[in-house]
């Protein structure tokens, strides 16, 4: 039965990458329907004549790369070990 | 300047023939031929998906938006970015651990059944020829325009290529290939931006008041080029699924030993095609300055030649040698971008069709590790020729209406099936029918009658249809699921599926 021993360990991994996608992909749609629906909102100078649509922009592309990077380190952390730890677990049960 | 062009490319040519030679004496075996082996580095991959990711749609494309219709053009660049944190965080791992060679290993892991990996036969084999053929023709039609080449000879020659690359060399080849023209664009584009900056005082926020003071505000406001409100959304969706629908990106996450090393190759991804889509906004908007929308227009009325007359305005002007060796150079590296990009496609193309429907559906698996690269081999040329016949028919259609196409195909048959393949447990094989028919044939229709291709009397209002034919696809692999009724060792097997896909480990009861 190595796989409830998994399912359970795993059921934590899955609930975090799929509420940190969630929030990542929300922030594109808001992007994405302001430049459809508020173009008056999109053109508002922030700096000289970047407007806060492409202060937006900017921001998507640094949130790629910081939840790429957070996402990264969750794996390669903490995530990876639990599953090392299940398959040792399991290769261990299958011996005797 | 001709001569220059061909000169520099028959360089970069001759590199990756060497690089193929050198690839060919490796490659034996079936998983070296389709997937280097499985043992590439995560930089190694990362150079290679970030080769296949900046194609031409991106070096020429993203600028010529950028420097036309502003910020529509930096909303296309950032989504083709985004596109990877999906991949990263929910398809990348898995699908290397449950597949082998391509995406219908994933899928008959999973089904076990020759009408499941059948079905993703036709979506691999549809979304990339939808997606070769615009390389294919984008290629002609810039040899027309910059060397004066007949469209013809450009497309057999192109076609000619990436059959040399792939049937010698394989994966090795192809990765190779994709790692030198990454390198040389990143290059290129480094060079550029340092070089255009130099000319505003090293301050980007002067290239957004150029644009404002020569074009007004307008030009720096959503719209300008999607016209539709839902468009942008649309767009943005379709590229972020979509991507993780594409065969050619897939079979990338093949060719490295483990699912951290998939992982590490995607963040290495992200890094260097990002910094390049960041500064299309940049080059597209300097474009815009100094060459000038009527003179980009002018040359090509879609934009797509803005980055190659910056690179000519930079080193001095039309008529000046530093003018001429910059556009020479930056023409050289935009056919060496589409060789390679279609050399990826052809080789996910004759994957599907070898490894797929000949040896695992018509002989049951039953072929001797030679005959399977024999096969594979043969399916490469048949897969090029194919490729230069529809790229000769594809002359003067337009190549933004079909690279809609294939990204929305790729949305809305591919990816449901993928992700419900992984992550549901009632899914089965008629859902995995019901999805790549209802999805495919949804996007094709609604993309037929959309602006894409009937223009100004569409029935459908929004250019690119993944927004209603996504939704669309899913519905249809939920209806296939429960039309085909509960299959309960499939069920029952789900649990070794989801296993083996976040472990990499095989389990007992799996087939070779």
């Amino acid at each position: 039965m190595q796989i409830n021993a998994f399912s359970e360990s795993h059921a934590g991994k899955e609930a975090n990458h799929r509420s940190v996608a969630d929030r990542h992909l929300g922030f594109f749609a808001v992007v994405t329907l302001l430049a459809g629906y508020a173009k008056d909102i999109m053109t508002i100078k922030l700096i000289g004549s970047m407007n806060i649509g492409f202060s937006l922009i900017l921001l998507a592309y640094v949130i790629c790369w910081a939840g790429a990077l957070l996402y990264a380190r969750a794996a390669n952390g903490p995530f990876d070990t639990k599953t090392k730890l299940v398959i040792e677990h399991d290769e261990q049960r299958k011996e005797p | 300047m001709k001569v220059l062009t061909l000169v520099i490319f028959f360089i970069i040519l001759a590199l990756t023939l060497v690089v193929t030679y050198w690839a060919a004496k490796r490659t034996n075996t079936a998983s070296e031929f389709y997937a280097a082996g499985g043992n590439l580095s995560a930089k190694e991959n990362g150079f290679a998906l970030a080769g296949d990711w900046m194609s031409a749609a991106a070096f020429l494309g993203f600028t010529g938006l950028t420097a036309l219709y502003g910020m529509d053009g930096s909303l296309y660049a950032v989504s083709a970015l985004a596109a990877f944190l999906l991949i990263l965080m929910v398809i990348a791992e898995p699908i290397r651990n449950t597949g082998r060679f391509t995406l219908g290993d994933v899928i008959a892991y999973r089904m076990r059944r020759p009408e499941a990996r059948l079905a993703a036969v036709i979506g691999t084999t549809v979304v990339n020829l939808a997606y070769m053929i615009p390389q294919m023709t984008g290629a002609g039609v810039l040899m027309k325009l910059l060397l004066g080449i007949p469209y013809s000879t450009a497309v057999v020659f192109v076609g000619i290529g990436m059959v040399v690359y792939v049937r010698f060399g394989g994966m090795i080849a192809t990765t190779w290939v994709q790692i030198i023209k990454a390198v040389l664009l990143l290059t290129t584009a480094a060079v550029m931006v340092v070089w255009l900056l130099s000319k505003v005082g090293f301050n980007p926020l002067n290239l957004f008041s150029g644009v404002e003071d020569k074009y007004g505000a307008q030009m720096l406001a959503p719209g300008n080029y999607l016209k539709h409100p839902l468009d942008t959304f649309s767009l943005a969706l379709s590229l972020i699924v979509g991507t993780a629908g594409l065969p050619h990106i897939m079979t990338r996450f093949f060719t490295v030993p483990d699912a951290k090393t998939a992982r590490k190759s995607v963040i290495w991804l992200m890094f260097l095609a990002g910094s390049f889509f960041i500064v299309t906004t940049l080059i597209g908007l300097a474009a815009a300055i100094f060459v000038g929308q009527d003179q980009i227009r002018a040359v090509d009325k879609g934009g797509n030649l803005a980055l190659p007359l910056l690179a000519q305005y930079l080193g001095g002007g039309a008529g000046t040698l530093g003018g001429e060796i910059f556009l020479a150079v930056v023409c050289a590296v935009a056919f060496a971008t589409i060789l390679a990009v279609v050399a990826g496609l052809t080789l996910a193309t004759s994957g599907t069709i070898a490894h797929d429907l000949y040896v695992n559906v018509i002989k049951k698996g039953q072929v001797s590790e030679a005959g399977q690269v024999r096969v594979a081999k043969l399916s490469t040329l048949a897969v090029g020729a194919l490729a230069i016949g529809f790229g000769l028919l594809a002359e003067g259609l337009n190549v933004a209406a079909l690279v809609i196409l294939a990204i929305a195909i790729a949305a809305s048959a591919n990816f449901p099936i993928i992700l419900l393949s992984l992550f549901w447990r009632r899914f089965n094989t008629a859902g995995v029918i019901g999805g790549v028919a209802v999805g495919g044939i949804s996007a094709l229709g609604l993309a037929y009658i959309g602006p894409a291709f009937m223009g100004k009397d569409a029935i459908f209002p929004i250019v690119n249809p993944t927004i209603l034919s996504m939704p669309l696809g899913f519905l249809g692999a939920f209806v296939g699921t429960w039309l085909g009724g509960r299959d309960m060792a499939n069920e029952q097997r789900y649990d070794e599926v989801l296993y083996k896909a976040h472990t990499g480990v095989r389990t007992q009861n799996e087939p070779a």
